[in-house]
């Protein structure tokens, strides 16, 4: 991975609040009866629950929230934000700064900036969307293979996960984008999703040898359920939550990927209109004085990439019970 | 790093005829988010040469807390010692500059921890890990610090010391990285020696080997050692004394031979009769019923009182104190001539 | 630790030729989907012979399988692979050997990375221990803030921003003056001066190195809290030793080794994050070689640069695990 938007090594990073004394209430007989085999479902359900109630409870995770709840209905409906059409533009009105008239003043070509961001952010929240989809589908099915089957198929995955992730994604992104020609959101999407799966191939993986394990699993197999049937019903549910956590991480880094690739000259291109179209529109103008015309839009996209990694965090504090 | 020649620093004066270890009264609380938590409350007991005391006690009794208050390294935060006095050779440890109780550590008062691989550090050779112990504390050269480690391989017993100085912790096995655990504690000759469950992370027929080991060294050495376990078949062989703990307190104290012969708490019965025997063999073993009390929140009276068999209705009121049974004993329970009678 | 480097060693040839494979595969997918490249790099614009010639050279355009969508054209990439073994690259639209055009623009990048690799590591690095020893305090709050807004801020945007204000705003306050030296308005200058190949290069290394630097921080932070609650470092206490004895070679010895290992994959991220880096400060590096491949739609270029740009990146890489294994004895002797 070249790009800044990337998971971090943090990702795993447990705060370990406990501290030295030694287990003070509990005696290892007893710890073993609470966590029988029967009351998996039930157990399951509950932890989604208290991560639920355990959200409510961060201001982190409510604002972030908001902030993409904003973001998607502004991607989804932008005629609630607003009634001026971002094409409907004026070269004569061009590089207006933010004013009564237009808040966000107007775009090197003389539409109305506010209008612009707003629109803009179905392109941007789009291909964050479909990419993230590709990557949790390529990434979780190769995943459960290989951590599920083991063996030959895991090393091959394993091998094909490597090379891929040679392949930093800024220069792939780049090298594939421009012989490509088209720059539509799905191109994008593709690329994203083509050179970041291994990222959830690895984490599913884990999870999934992890679930294999336990003891019910073990116990479903040698009832002779079949492998379609213990993977879908045992282990899925228990090893996806890690998945969701990067999910919800790739979905902002791949908002600022998409901006980074249209930088380059090889993502989304006008007449399209989207954060990263904006940006890359303002560049010439930035340094003689019209610093507005990036602080709007890269504004907007920073806040959403921010929302989405402090909400992957704050869901991964909350999945995690070792922190509670 | 400069190492520095401790010999030449000031030395604190020690008393040659005093008690060799007392610790008198020891507090030492944890102060978490959860509220503070009460891990050792006033214990208190003494140590002279070439005795074995152990100290027995569940996981949450506040043994090893204990051993490391007297040792000087408990995490603090969250963990302070509040009150008592740790007394080597009649200085109390407890009030002394940090610099000088250090160069007690290891050196007067050495320690065994219970998993060795993960107490010695994964990343230098057993050698240099040994050989630290003589550049820190006596400035000695490398090379002849490296001789040093040669020796106390051998002294405990290593085969082809002389290669394996050159190895890494998880290059040994279990029982072999105990050994070299060891070989590190007695490394300056140490008066005390606080060993914490050192053989509960082994094999059986290994525990066997390194308490038959540790008893060994200890004898040639006479050094003082607390033997610190939850095992009383280990206690048996070896201990001179035994100081049981429960919920922070000794609630009984006793020669080990007077202790498995007529325990004087119920809580030492208790723990006599579970563990299993071959002269019981067909009968049901007894187990302890219900937990120790949350450390954060203590009853008044008697810690015990919730799962004890014989317990009346003062001891939910009164907590009690540790009575003298004879000079060389004591047990905390209001009714012990009842229990030691049964 | 010979036969960890053999495996090592093993594991790096299938994985570079996948890279490259997978790289190649992209590129031909591309033509394959586009149809005849020359059309679609051209748009409406009529390519010169040279171009549809260094073209031909780059692609092999007459090859039946580049219109067969999907065919991964073997051939093609046998061909390019034993060119880079030869360390042969072929030509740009203006017919200049693409190893010529590398060989000038390398010891750019070079001090580029240099320059963000030393900020991450002495200012990553004290951060982080500072942080890591005094727990939850000022300098812990910030190293935490920073991560998460470094992590946030696309390079480009911050660079941009970095570039108005230090550079225009800020460094403005100097060229209009008529005392400040030359090299301190190099140093807050807008864009890279070849007369001050040093200078002029150390915003953007500040940029380069931003997001790096916030990770080193967090990184070191987070290993040194939990090696100091390691039981090693008890024992050590326990030993007698002196507290910055305890701290600077128990604890920190073993809280280094993923800190390192990360600031090794990091060199391969500065490599080709400078392709973001470079474009804004105008830097005739390789990622100036990359991007303005990008504006004049010269594949020719582009492809064999981040051929070199992967190739790199692998091999430093591969230097990061056996290095791994050097400071981490239980690796070595698996």
């Amino acid at each position: 991975m070249s790009d800044s938007h990337n998971v971090t090594p943090e990702a795993t990073e447990v705060e370990n609040n406990s501290t030295s004394v030694e287990d003070s209430t509990t005696s290892p007989s007893l710890k073993a009866d609470t966590a029988g085999q029967g009351d998996k479902p039930r157990r399951n359900a509950s932890l989604w629950m208290d991560a639920f109630h355990d959200l409510r409870r961060r201001p982190t995770a409510i604002i972030s929230t908001l902030y993409i709840l904003l973001m998607v209905s502004m991607a989804a409906f932008p005629w609630l934000w607003t009634r001026t059409d971002p094409r409907d533009c004026d070269i004569g009105e061009a590089r207006l700064h933010p004013s009564s008239e237009h808040i966000f003043g107007t775009s090197v070509t003389g539409c109305d900036y506010y209008a612009q961001a707003i629109y803009g952010a179905r392109p941007s929240i789009l291909v964050a969307l479909f990419g993230t989809l590709g990557v949790v589908l390529i990434g979780g099915v190769f995943g459960v293979l290989a951590g599920y089957f083991g063996g030959w198929i895991d090393a091959l995955l394993i091998r094909l996960s490597e090379i891929v992730a040679g392949l930093p994604f800024l220069l792939g992104g780049v090298a594939f984008l421009t012989l490509v020609g088209t720059h539509s959101v799905w191109a994008i999407a593709s690329v994203l999703a083509v050179l970041i799966w291994p990222q959830v191939a690895r984490i599913m993986r884990a999870s999934v040898i992890s679930a294999k394990n336990m003891d019910y699993v073990q116990a479903a197999r040698s009832l002779g359920a079949s492998n379609t049937r213990i993977i879908l019903r045992h282990i899925l549910p228990n090893a996806v939550a890690p998945t969701i956590v990067v999910a919800t991480i790739l979905l902002g880094s791949f908002v600022g990927a998409e901006a980074t690739l249209t930088f380059l000259g090889v993502g989304l291109q006008p007449p399209t209109v989207s954060w990263g179209v904006m940006i890359n529109q303002a560049q010439n103008f930035v340094l003689t004085g019209y610093a507005y015309l990036l602080i709007f839009p890269a504004g907007l996209l920073v806040g959403t990439v921010l929302s989405f990694i402090l909400l992957g965090d704050a869901v991964r504090d909350a999945l995690d019970p070792k922190l509670r | 790093m400069t190492v520095e020649t401790e010999a030449k620093k000031g030395a604190v004066a020690f008393d040659p005829n005093a008690p060799l270890l007392e610790v008198e009264d020891l507090q030492v609380e944890f102060r978490t988010r959860d509220g503070v938590a009460k891990a050792v409350n006033g214990v208190t007991f003494s140590l002279s040469e070439g005795e074995t005391l152990a100290i027995l006690g569940e996981s949450g009794s506040g043994k090893s807390v204990t051993a490391q208050a007297i040792m000087g390294i408990i995490d603090s935060p969250p963990g302070f010692v509040t009150g008592g006095q740790v007394r080597y050779r009649g200085v109390d440890l407890l009030t002394l500059p940090e610099e000088q109780r250090r160069r007690i550590r290891g050196a007067k008062i050495a320690m065994i921890f219970q998993d060795a691989l993960s107490a010695l550090n994964p990343v230098f050779t057993v050698g240099f890990q040994l050989g630290e112990m003589y550049r820190i504390h006596r400035g000695t050269s490398r090379a002849e610090a490296k001789r040093r480690a040669i020796e106390l391989l051998e002294l405990v017993k290593i085969p082809a010391a002389r290669q394996r100085v050159n190895e890494y912790p998880h290059q040994f096995s279990g029982g072999m990285r105990q050994r070299v655990m060891i070989a590190m504690a007695l490394a300056l000759d140490p008066d005390v020696l606080i060993a914490d469950e050192p053989t509960t992370a082994l094999d059986v027929t290994v525990q066997a080997q390194i308490m038959g080991l540790l008893a060994e060294l200890q004898r040639e050495r006479n050094m003082g050692l607390i033997l610190i376990t939850h095992d009383m078949g280990v206690v048996a062989d070896v201990a001179d004394r035994i100081s049981v703990m429960y919920a922070g307190r000794v609630v009984e104290r006793a020669p080990v031979h007077d202790i498995y012969a007529s325990p004087a708490h119920p809580y030492t019965k208790a723990l006599l009769e579970s563990i299993p025997r071959v002269d019981h063999k067909g009968k049901r073993l007894n187990v302890i019923k219900g937990l120790p009390p949350a450390l954060t929140n203590i009853p008044p009276g008697c810690p015990f009182a919730p799962r004890c068999a014989v317990v009346q209705q003062r001891c939910h009121e009164e907590r009690p104190p540790l009575y003298e049974v004879n000079s060389e004993r004591g047990s905390a329970c209001h009714y012990w001539e009842e229990v030691i009678a049964r | 630790m010979g036969r960890y480097i053999l495996k090592r060693l093993l594991q790096f040839i299938p994985t570079v030729i996948g890279s490259i494979f997978l790289l190649h595969y992209l590129v031909v997918l591309g033509i394959q989907i586009n149809g005849n490249p020359a059309r679609a790099m051209f748009g409406e614009r009529t390519p010169t012979p040279a171009q549809l010639q260094a073209l031909a050279e780059v692609f092999n355009t007459s090859d039946p399988c580049l219109e067969q969508t999907g065919n991964p054209c073997l051939g093609l990439f046998w061909e390019r692979v034993s060119n880079l073994v030869q360390g042969e690259l072929g030509v740009n639209f203006q017919r200049i050997p693409i190893t010529e055009l590398i060989s000038h623009a390398l010891p750019v990048t070079l001090r580029l990375a240099f320059l963000a690799f030393v900020l991450q590591v002495v200012i990553g690095l004290s951060t982080g221990v500072i942080a890591g020893l005094r727990g939850e305090g000022v300098v812990d709050y910030l190293v935490k803030v920073s991560t998460v807004l470094f992590i946030s801020v696309p390079v480009f945007v911050l660079g941009r921003l970095v570039q108005v204000y230090l550079g225009v705003e800020f460094g403005g306050v100097f060229r209009d003056s008529s005392w400040a030296p030359d090299w301190l308005t190099a140093l807050f200058g807008v864009r890279y001066t070849p007369d001050h190949p040093w200078a002029s290069l150390i915003l953007p290394a500040v940029v380069l190195a931003a997001l790096g630097l916030a990770t080193t921080a967090r990184l070191t932070r987070t290993s040194l809290m939990e090696n100091l609650r390691a039981d090693y470092v008890r024992t050590a206490i326990a030993k007698g030793l002196p507290r910055r004895r305890v701290i600077g070679v128990h604890a920190l010895r073993n809280s280094l080794i993923p800190v390192i290992t990360d600031l090794g994959y990091q060199i391969g991220v500065l490599m080709s994050g400078a392709v973001v880096t470079e474009t804004i400060f105008n830097i005739p590096g390789i990622g100036g070689l990359v991007i303005n491949g990008v504006r004049q739609q010269d594949a020719s270029v582009i492809i064999p640069v981040v051929t070199f740009l992967v190739l790199v990146y692998l091999v430093i890489n591969l230097l990061v695990d056996l290095l791994y294994a050097v400071l981490d004895p239980r690796i070595r002797y698996e």
